[in-house]
């Protein structure tokens, strides 16, 4: 991984917090599938319906899994919250780490 | 490295940080760079700021301050403690006259002398680039302000 | 000194990991705080479990209306939203507390950070880390499934081996002489009561340090407890079959972080286990003293100089300075005082002080300076 926030650094900190992101959306389609919600959202949220038309295979085999197992949707929120936490630290490690082996004082004005 | 008109770079160093021991000669000097001398200490943190204006005050042309990796430090925060003060955030700090070109603090673990080395070099090379110091000339009676300087530490 | 090499791997796996994530993440630079914050977890995913929880064994009468520890723990996993991940975030938590507890000892161990100024530290850690293994028994018994009912016999055996207090400490951890309702009602008790507890005996861990390291930063956090719902949702927890007094199990399923006791137990006879567990702890305890030390030479302070400006005392990292009133013949209200026994002779102290009024005896400030100029001059 680059040591300081060069230009390969910002590209890995955007994909990250897109990661986190996706993760963050994941997380939003099991309450919306679990609630019965209609599969195209209402007006402002049309935009969406493309992602969340991408998503709903997804959504329907995971339904499939939460039948056999209650636990199952739990599970699922848990792995992307983990997921998407894990893709925030490196994103905040990206923007909040320092360069601390070397001390240069700052010249008086 | 030390040229006529560049003066000694003064190396404070804690002895869990840089392994330097088998770096320098009988004089404290170090071997690669004999214009670089080594005084070392239990912890960085006893490095006090009065002691870098006496390097510079006598003659030295820059003063390398060398702990272990922030974050690290075998008495907890001496490395951290020694960098705030000479960056002015805790007291004492360093005087206003002091030069900032002239000091650095490097913050290496035992093993990184190789690293060591060439962030030193760098320094000396900046150090030449910048020619003598001021206070290596002295000027008139360059009196330390009252009460900063007890006179036990002026006798060599 | 046989520490040096595993002292010199520690510094080289942080540098790496320094480059990796840079100093101000590196989590061996928290590894007190890592405990701490799963404690913080523990806290409150317990706090939960709590509010549910029934300490009752119950199970005379087969019904569905049935209600008990282990039914109690069954509606809390399968019955309430997220119930399963709270009750996993409790055992794993607990599991990833003992695994940093480690860490942190190891690392003080291979550092050599754990002997003289440094010994309350040590013996309140070793007295700690015995608390949090018992603790998390006791939250394997708790669930009151068949191994529940096993550890249980098999602490209340070993315990009667104990000449003396045995029978009396089995009658306290049975609440009685048999496994009743009462026996669960202590189970929790211990379990919560001795949880609350380790925060009076971190206080004591924590005393002498000056401005402990208890929280890792947000990044360090985040994977801490991401890490612990991805075991969670990729390990799931089960109850075994619920206890009854009748049967007779006679394996269980070991967690090695807490249940090794019990593994030892399987083939120990009870006398040789708990001397075996004595002798441990009283190793661990001992460790500081099988090296051989230099004696600290604490710092001194010269009266005559102390302006009472108190910065040494506030930089000291041990405490080991105080202010007290200074003598009426002085100008200044207050004077530094070290205590010899806490200081670690690193004069941090030296380097707060701007008027040379203290001083490590076998390197005077005044020594390094006169060795500064000339080196300068020369």
């Amino acid at each position: 991984m680059p040591d300081d926030k060069g230009p390969v650094a910002k590209i890995f900190c955007l994909l990250t917090v897109v990661f986190a992101a996706g993760c963050l959306l994941m997380a939003l389609f099991m309450p919306w599938a679990e609630l019965g919600l209609p599969a195209t959202p209402p007006g402002p949220l049309q935009a969406l319906a493309g992602l969340y038309g991408g998503g709903q295979g997804l959504i329907q085999a995971m339904v499939r899994a939460a039948q056999t197992d209650k636990n199952f949707p739990f599970y699922v929120y848990s792995s992307f919250l983990g997921l998407a936490m894990i893709a925030g630290a490196i994103a905040l490690n990206f923007v909040g780490r320092e360069e601390t082996e070397k001390t240069v004082l700052p010249t008086k004005k | 490295m030390a040229d006529a008109n560049n003066g000694k770079v003064i190396t404070l160093v804690c002895e869990r940080s840089v392994d330097l021991q088998d770096r320098i000669d009988e004089n404290g000097c170090l071997k690669e760079m004999p214009g670089v001398s080594v005084v070392k200490f239990p912890c960085s943190g006893m490095i006090q700021p009065l002691m870098v204006e006496a390097a510079l005050k006598a003659g030295a042309s820059g003063v390398i301050i060398c702990g272990c990796q922030i974050g690290d430090c075998y008495y907890r925060e001496g490395n951290k403690m020694i960098r705030d003060r000479i960056l002015g955030e805790r007291p004492p700090g360093l005087k206003k006259t002091v030069d900032r070109r002239r000091v650095v603090g490097f913050w290496l673990a035992k093993p990184q002398v190789a690293r060591f080395l060439s962030r030193a070099g760098e320094f000396v090379a900046q150090l030449q680039q910048l020619g003598p110091a001021e206070t290596a000339a002295p000027k008139p009676a360059p009196k330390p302000a009252a009460g900063e300087k007890p006179p036990a530490a002026e006798s060599p | 000194m046989y520490t040096k090499p595993l002292n010199e791997a520690t510094l080289k796996l942080e540098q790496g990991i320094n480059a990796l994530v840079s100093s101000k993440y590196n989590p061996f630079y928290y590894h007190g705080a890592l405990p701490q914050f799963y404690l913080w977890v523990l806290y409150l995913s317990g706090l939960l479990l709590f509010a549910y929880y029934i300490p009752t064994i119950d199970n005379a009468y087969d019904s569905d209306k049935l209600i008990n520890a282990w039914t109690s723990v069954d509606y809390i996993t399968n019955h309430i939203p997220f119930g399963a991940i709270i009750r996993g975030i409790h055992r794993y938590a607990g599991d990833a507390m003992v695994v940093t507890i480690l860490l942190h000892m190891l690392r003080v161990w291979f550092t050599d950070r754990y002997r003289q100024y440094r010994i309350v530290e040590w013996l309140s850690g070793v007295v700690l880390l015995a608390l949090v293994l018992f603790i998390g028994q006791t939250g394997y018994y708790l669930v009151w499934d068949d191994r529940s009912l096993l550890l249980t016999r098999m602490t209340c055996s070993a315990l009667d081996a104990i000449p003396l207090v045995g029978q009396g400490i089995k009658t306290w951890f049975l609440n009685g002489t048999e496994v009743t309702n009462y026996t669960m009602a202590n189970f929790l008790f211990i379990h919560i009561g001795l949880s609350f507890t380790l925060l009076f005996g971190l206080w004591i861990h924590y005393v002498r340090m000056t401005r402990p390291v208890l929280t890792p930063p947000p990044v360090i956090n985040y994977i801490l407890f991401a890490l612990l719902l991805l075991v969670v949702a990729w390990f799931p927890i089960e109850s075994g079959k619920m206890a009854d007094l009748n049967a007779q199990p006679t394996s269980f399923e070991v967690d090695w972080f807490f249940l090794w006791p019990y593994w030892l137990l399987t083939f120990m006879q009870p006398a040789i286990y708990w001397l075996a567990l004595a002798a441990g702890t009283v190793v661990l305890c001992l460790l500081p003293y099988f090296v051989r030390t230099k004696p600290v030479e604490p710092a001194e302070v010269l009266e005559k100089n102390c302006t009472g400006c108190s910065l040494c005392a506030r930089d000291c990292p041990y405490q080991a300075i105080v202010m007290v009133p200074a003598p009426v013949t002085s100008r200044f209200k207050l004077l530094a005082v070290v205590k010899p026994y806490r200081c670690s002779a690193c004069g941090v102290c030296v380097g707060a002080c701007a008027f040379d009024a203290i001083d490590l005896p076998n390197m005077l400030d005044s020594d390094i300076t006169a060795q500064i100029k000339s080196l300068a001059q020369g």
